[in-house]
């Protein structure tokens, strides 16, 4: 097949303004038109910047200096100006609310080609077009802000297709999304690319269910390109270097590489559950698996627990419909479900940020209705989605030990006594953060800014951590300290109560799971059984890990308990040499 | 008073009138309350204005009174303050030793209605007028440059956004302990606290905004073209027509 490149890049290097170091050094890379490329990376290797480089945003808009040559479509993008450059290219970044600037959808479609200056009457008919393209027809005259984070993007996507683009970048824009419209994104793009022909690119960190759909993977460490290739090429040859380097892999993929050490072969690496099922098909032994089962958690107190809880926004819809649990001492619970389905009211409510009412919510058995925000705080620590919303403090040292200060009421030109001191290098200690201890919170890294304001909210000693979403948009080196960190203080007897999206994190580190669905709590249970309540998982939207899903094509007879992680998987050297 | 102070979305008269007309109206407005330094016309002209806020507008009392009611507690401060230190010649009565004269009283309630009769208007214009038919009129009809034009309505799109925001990082830091320490050092020591994270975020979000309007073309060309038109309709042109007649004629009459 004859192959025309859309995008070249030779040689180039870009310093951000005010700064000495390059995020982008020597870049080569081409990219062929009707391509779908996924660019994949630790955080702050220069994927995001490298995106910016293609339409010119970066060096027309972000000032800086770079060198090398960039062509799009035939232009120099270096010596172009933007709009010259806008109808080639079309971009989509992470943060739905700061990218559509207009209120209704029509609009914000209409946005780019009237600024363009297209006749409105063509206008007219690529809005029909390009919501036709993303299933948002019949939108038109909705606000923006009245859509739910996948609807917005999907608008995003619409947007930008106006300008009738060949290429599309989409920089982490299903970050702040569910698994499922994350998917629904996804599936998207795969029929953009198929049906339409547009070439993609995709910097992405959530990667299990995308990769099987691109024809190659770009791989950016420090500011430089350092492999690229097919799917496969790239897992197979260099899954350890990609986990060590702090990225996402396919969790099949990781599996088949345990197996490849293990001495098996393989036809073709498999990157997806389909995959593997093809190549382990009859060659895995079809029982289910004796799996060893842990009830320890039975005899604990109950930390906390909820009764009849019901709540309704204050314009009327309910959000918490009779909401029922306990909590025991000890325990790692997740709090899953779809944006929107009321997991964040709930735990709200459990930290007294919307006060309960008498004899809903019980803190080790003690009704919290009279107790106010500041009082709980003793009991319970809070770590919000956003850790600078959280920061008070002008260093990491002072803001980790801020709550303490408080509490002893210490001015903030007193003596600190020595054992305050001491507690907060510890604990600073204990998330590899003293070495930073002078810097301002705000200039830590994204991981080390949620490390410290989880140490930071617990120093008071609290028994219960509750954790809001802390691992979105984490690669996957910070969002496996963070998860170290979580059991850390799960074995010191603290609670661990978190709201999340990643499912393979759940399966790995959590020990139970609460199911919101519009409201009401449709499970609460052990997260091995999660998986086979299939009813639970179609209502919740959740998608099934992927291993899960290969462990129930594989063994048919699987019936209490999922399989969710490798090591169950694997389980004993035995079986596995029995397949091989 | 940010909740009230916006666009409303209804069906009503003035809701179907074309911003521009309305802001002729505004300008009537303005100058009839500025001929007038007694207290009957300016009820008049405050009456007459209600009138269009409840009657052609569709607005309820308690909604004009949230959009006004800061306007109204300052008012009123400002109407007792007139009525004892503007001097006048007959004596009402007594305070002990406060003097009320009628020239005072009349003259501290004219410009008091007066004040309270240019803000319900500014109220019943952003009330009734989307804002994106704000920005299509000043820039079709009154050719303001539409990047000037623009960027006062993107401002305005982020305000619910930030207000979130705000309410967010206001409970987290609440959770840290922030407001226990009394004093006004740690008062100011708060703001700072509260400012920071709001302010980066608002920083980086609108780096983003920057950079997506910029790819999606703004500002490449000196015009644009619009999907929406905004049409001078009979109703509005009337309601216009009257509005500079009925002005002009008080005018003149006041003049001459």
């Amino acid at each position: 097949m004859w192959m025309k490149p859309i995008i070249q890049l030779k040689d180039v290097t870009y310093i951000y303004e005010d700064e000495t170091e390059p995020v982008l050094k020597d870049c080569s890379l081409e990219i062929n038109e009707g391509e779908f490329v996924l660019i994949v990376g630790p955080s702050g290797c220069g994927k995001s910047t490298l995106c910016q480089t293609f339409n010119g945003i970066i060096p027309n808009v972000m000032e800086g200096r770079i060198g090398g040559e960039i062509n799009v479509d035939q232009k120099n993008v270096l010596e172009l100006d933007l709009k010259d450059l806008s109808t080639s290219m079309g971009l989509v970044f992470q943060d739905p609310d700061a990218q559509l600037c207009n209120i209704y959808v029509e609009d914000e479609v209409a946005f780019a080609p009237e600024n363009l200056k297209v006749d409105p009457v063509e206008i007219r008919g690529r809005i029909q077009d390009c919501l036709d393209k993303v299933g948002m027809t019949g939108f038109e005259n909705r606000k923006v802000f009245e859509l739910s984070g996948g609807q917005k993007q999907k608008v995003g996507i619409a947007s930008v297709l106006a300008m009738e683009p060949q290429i599309l970048v989409l920089d982490n824009a299903t970050a702040n999304l569910d698994p499922q419209a994350t998917k629904d994104i996804f599936d998207l793009l795969q029929v953009l690319h198929k049906e339409f022909g547009h070439t993609i690119i995709v910097v992405e960190n959530k990667i299990d269910d995308i990769m099987h759909l691109v024809d190659r993977v770009v791989v950016m460490e420090d500011g430089t390109i350092i492999q690229s290739g097919t799917p496969q090429e790239v897992l197979e040859s260099s899954i350890d270097q990609l986990t060590d380097m702090g990225v996402w892999v396919p969790e099949i993929s990781e599996l088949a590489i345990q197996l490849k050490d293990r001495g098996m072969t393989f036809n073709r690496f498999p990157i997806s559950v389909e995959d593997a099922a093809q190549e382990l098909e009859g060659r895995w032994r079809s029982e289910a698996p004796i799996l060893p089962s842990n009830d320890v958690t039975q005899l604990q107190p109950e930390a906390l627990k909820v009764k009849d809880l019901d709540y309704y926004y204050p314009n009327g819809t309910q959000a918490l419909k009779d909401v029922n649990f306990s909590i025991k001492k000890g325990d790692f619970v997740t709090i899953l479900g779809t944006n929107g389905s009321g997991k964040t009211t709930l735990v709200k409510h459990l930290m007294g940020i919307i006060r309960p009412p008498k004899g809903k919510v019980f803190l080790k058995g003690n009704d919290t209705f009279k107790r106010d925000l500041l009082s709980m705080t003793d009991d319970i620590g809070y770590v919000f989605q956003n850790p600078e919303h959280q920061f008070v403090a002008d260093n990491v040292f002072e803001e980790a030990i801020y709550s303490l200060k408080v509490k002893h009421g210490i001015e903030s030109d007193d003596e600190l006594p020595d054992e305050i001191k001491e507690q907060g290098v510890r604990a600073l200690m204990d998330v590899n953060l003293l070495d930073q201890k002078d810097k301002h919170p705000f200039m830590l890294s994204g991981g080390e800014k949620r490390r410290l304001s989880v140490i930071a909210s617990l120093i008071l000693g609290q028994d219960i951590v509750i954790l809001d979403e802390p691992t979105t948009g984490q690669d996957y080196a910070s969002a496996t300290k963070l998860l170290e960190l979580c059991k850390d203080l799960q074995a010191q007897g603290k609670t661990v109560i978190m709201i999340t999206h990643d499912i393979r994190l759940v399966c790995k580190w959590a020990d139970s799971a609460l199911v919101m669905h519009q409201g009401e709590l449709i499970y609460d249970g052990d997260v091995k059984r999660l998986f086979m309540n299939e009813d639970v998982l179609t209502k919740a939207s959740l998608i099934e890990p992927p291993i899960s899903l290969l462990a129930k094509r594989l063994v048919p007879s699987l019936r209490d308990e999922a399989v969710i992680t490798i090591e169950d998987f694997l389980q004993t050297e035995e079986r596995v040499k029995q397949v091989l | 008073m940010s909740l009230a102070f916006q666009f409303y979305e209804k069906k009503s008269f003035m809701h179907s009138l074309d911003p521009v007309t309305k802001l002729v109206w505004m300008v009537c407005i303005s100058i009839l309350v500025f001929i007038y330094e007694t207290a009957i016309p300016q009820l008049l002209l405050f009456a007459a204005i209600l009138t269009v806020a409840l009657i052609f507008a569709k607005l309820s009392l308690g909604f004009v009174f949230r959009g006004i009611w800061i306007m109204l507690l300052f008012s009123i401060g400002f109407f007792v303050l007139q009525v004892i230190l503007v001097p006048g010649e007959t004596l009402l009565y007594n305070l002990g030793p406060i003097a009320i004269y009628a020239e005072s009283l009349d003259f501290a309630l004219a410009i008091t209605i007066r004040i309270l009769t240019i803000f319900t208007t500014s109220l019943i214009f952003v009330a009734t007028s989307d804002p994106r038919d704000i920005v299509i009129s000043l820039t079709q009809k009154m050719k303001v440059p539409y990047r000037y034009a623009y960027s006062i309505f993107v401002a305005l799109r982020f305000v619910p956004t930030l207000e979130q925001e705000a309410k967010v990082i206001e409970a987290a830091q609440t959770i840290r302990g922030v407001g226990k320490q009394k004093g006004l050092k740690n008062k100011a020591e708060n703001l700072k606290r509260f400012t920071l994270p709001l302010l980066m975020g608002a920083i980086r979000r609108v780096r983003t905004t920057a950079n997506t309007m910029e790819a999606k073309g703004y500002g490449a060309y000196q015009d644009r073209t619009y999907i929406r038109t905004i049409n001078y309709n009979v109703k509005g042109i009337t309601f216009g027509v009257a509005w500079c007649a009925l002005t002009v004629t008080l005018l003149s009459m006041k003049l001459l």
